[in-house]
């Protein structure tokens, strides 16, 4: 046949980058100076968590009357003591452990159970996607922090009921996102094309699906870790989460309530942290999203 | 290595086979009390793919041309009909359905939907192969050469990403995706029309070559009329879900029998200012396809329309061996005042 136009092998002078999605992502969040900032925070924050037993010498639930109260800046404790007198420092890096895990914990749980049942939702669309949904509504319905309390006191006081509950209250909205986020990719054409290849819907769903809708739930998630620490420090704080001893930001501002009065800084101090931590997630949360929109 | 059959039986000369394929989809109805509706997007299709041989299908949009694509992959339920692969029946279970896909594949119009943006362009390729147990190396090797093969240099793009490449090279990666399972037909749904006219032509001809060297039968969407005249064996005209012309190109490009047909023709751009269209031949929009009334569909806005239309739907008339027409005025036992026994 007659030849219009040249049809040797294009080639441009564009060398191959080669860089993937989550490369570009993380190269634009770097540029991001409040994001950058709010994740050195909680990096810093997770790793003295960790290490809290070699930053401090002190035992975290064993205190001196002699040294109840004792203010910011004293030597030998320099976040002050608290009303048992135990070093709130030392406490606070303690507390955080517990703290942190409440938020991580349910979060990654919902996430698991909830991003299932959303990407089968979305994917499957129909009659299954009418059930589940409608079963998310029922649960989300309720405000997040009454659901939590309800749930927490019904199965009793404690930690592990305390995580239980919160992760029930986090699936709905994961379930919610990861829904919608299903139902605009399947719609895609590379997903028409996959089916036309012949691929099973597992496959399209490991290789096609997960892959573009991570995104926008890891956005998700990330907010709901600093929800998820602050309705876990509510239920601490009213009884129904960590038990005392233990250290916990939540339930050591209710035992230095006492204190506010005489020393309202150290009484204060638990609740820099969780605003501290939850402010961070939520800002990273920010970056975050505006740092996927690369393409 | 032409695929192409010689000497094979007679049932094998036709690659892919479509008989009464019909197709509605349900309207979301007003209030809960409505009746549901249904728009018949495809009503009765039914056409033949000629081994070695591009079947165009032409239409404006709306008409059911992606309808038909989508029900010739199987990408959703027919209503009902036939598809026949090689004159085979081809099955509705998940086993058969694997096996039709690997011979018949599609490339769609927006190329850059069409391409995972999480994936380089070689595991877009590879995607496939893997899908059919292929070994990794073996479908990298299918994908490095199929990339060559569509003119775009391995070691160059290999490792892109869909959003680094322009989009003619684009629609390139997505002939190879659908080549990489060595299919023998290949459905091309508005593959060209979103690209310019210069990377159109240069693909155009990418698929002219292909079609010669791997004995490929195609079956080519597309609204331009002009691009389905050069590339085509066969022309398929639709209306409303409905195929209203069928014909070689030559017949009907050259004798358009059905006044929708003639319509479509006279509205072509053309570069020669002697044959440029002053008016437009044809007003109107097409009817609503929500429950459509009797009678043909093209009645209100055909300049020939008369009471027979309006009442009956025309049957398919064979004007020669190679056109067959959907219109009253064609068929001279149809009542039409102006009906004629002679093709025009």
């Amino acid at each position: 046949m007659s030849t219009l136009v040249d049809n040797s092998p294009v080639t441009t002078n564009i060398p191959m980058p080669a860089h993937g999605y989550w490369h570009r992502v993380w190269r634009k969040l770097l540029k991001d100076k409040v994001a950058i900032s709010c994740l050195s925070i909680l990096v810093i924050m997770v790793l003295m968590v960790i290490l809290a037993p070699i930053l401090t010498p002190y035992d975290p639930s064993v205190g001196s009357v002699m040294t109840r109260l004792k203010p910011v800046g004293t030597e030998g404790h320099i976040l002050g003591t608290d009303e048992l007198g135990r070093d709130m420092a030392t406490r606070l890096l303690y507390g955080g452990r517990l703290s942190l895990i409440m938020g991580f914990l349910p979060v990654a749980l919902a996430l698991l159970i909830g991003g299932a049942l959303g990407t089968i939702a979305g994917f499957v669309g129909g009659k299954v996607n009418t059930l589940i949904m409608r079963c998310t509504d029922v649960v989300f319905a309720f405000p997040s922090i009454l659901l939590a309390v309800a749930i927490a006191g019904a199965l009793g006081a404690g930690l592990a009921n305390a995580l239980l509950a919160l992760t029930i209250v986090l699936i709905p909205p994961l379930v919610r996102v990861t829904e919608s986020a299903t139902t605009q990719v399947r719609q895609l054409e590379y997903v028409e094309a996959a089916r036309a290849s012949g691929a099973n819907s597992l496959t399209i769903i490991r290789v096609h699906i997960l892959g573009n809708i991570l995104g926008p739930v890891l956005v998700y998630a990330t907010s709901l870790l600093s929800v998820s620490i602050i309705i876990g420090a509510g239920l601490s704080f009213i009884g129904l989460g960590a038990k005392p001893p233990s250290a916990e930001w939540g339930l050591m501002l209710n035992t230095l309530r006492s204190a506010i009065y005489s020393q309202p800084l150290i009484a204060a101090l638990p609740g820099v942290c969780i605003f501290a931590v939850s402010l961070s997630f939520n800002l990273l949360s920010d970056g975050l999203r505006s740092a996927m929109e690369v393409d | 290595m032409s695929l192409q059959a010689e000497g094979t039986p007679q049932a094998s000369e036709n690659a892919l086979e479509a008989i009464g394929l019909s197709k509605s989809f349900a309207v979301r109805s007003q209030g809960i009390l409505d009746k549901p509706k249904t728009v018949s997007a495809v009503s009765d299709v039914s056409f033949q793919l000629k081994q070695g041989q591009t079947l165009g299908i032409v239409g404006e949009s709306g008409c059911g041309k992606s309808t038909t694509a989508r029900l010739l992959m199987q990408l959703i339920k027919k209503d009902a009909g036939e598809i026949r692969f090689k004159g085979t029946s081809v099955q509705n279970d998940a086993a058969a359905l694997k096996a039709f896909r690997r011979q018949v594949q599609m490339v769609f119009q927006d190329s850059s939907a069409s391409l995972n943006p999480r994936l380089t362009i070689e595991q877009s390729i590879m995607f496939g192969p893997l899908v059919h147990g292929q070994t990794k190396q073996h479908a990298l090797e299918k994908a490095h050469s199929l990339l060559q093969r569509v003119g775009l240099e391995p070691a160059q793009f290999s490792r892109r990403y869909p959003h680094e490449i322009s989009g003619g090279q684009r629609q390139r990666v997505n002939i190879a995706r659908a080549l990489a399972l060595d299919p023998q037909v290949v459905i091309f749904d508005e593959a060209v029309s979103a690209l310019d006219k210069s990377v159109e032509a240069q693909v155009l001809n990418l698929l002219q070559d292909l079609k010669e060297d791997l004995g490929l039968s195609y079956i080519f969407i597309s609204h331009d009329l002009n691009v389905v005249r050069y590339i085509s064996d066969e022309v398929v005209v639709m209306y409303l879900g409905r195929i209203v012309e069928h014909g070689s190109v030559e017949r009907v490009y050259n004798h358009p029998a059905h006044p929708y047909t003639q319509a479509l023709l006279a509205s072509m751009p053309s570069i020669d200012p002697e044959s440029r269209t002053l008016q437009s031949p044809i007003t109107g929009d097409p009817p609503s396809p929500i429950d459509l009334p009797p009678g043909c569909s093209f009645a209100p806005r055909c300049r020939h329309a008369s009471v027979v239309c309006e009442r009956q739907s025309p049957p398919s008339t064979r004007l020669s061996s190679e056109h067959v027409v959907t219109c009253h005025l064609s068929n001279p036992a149809s009542g039409h005042p102006n009906a004629q026994s002679t093709p025009l």
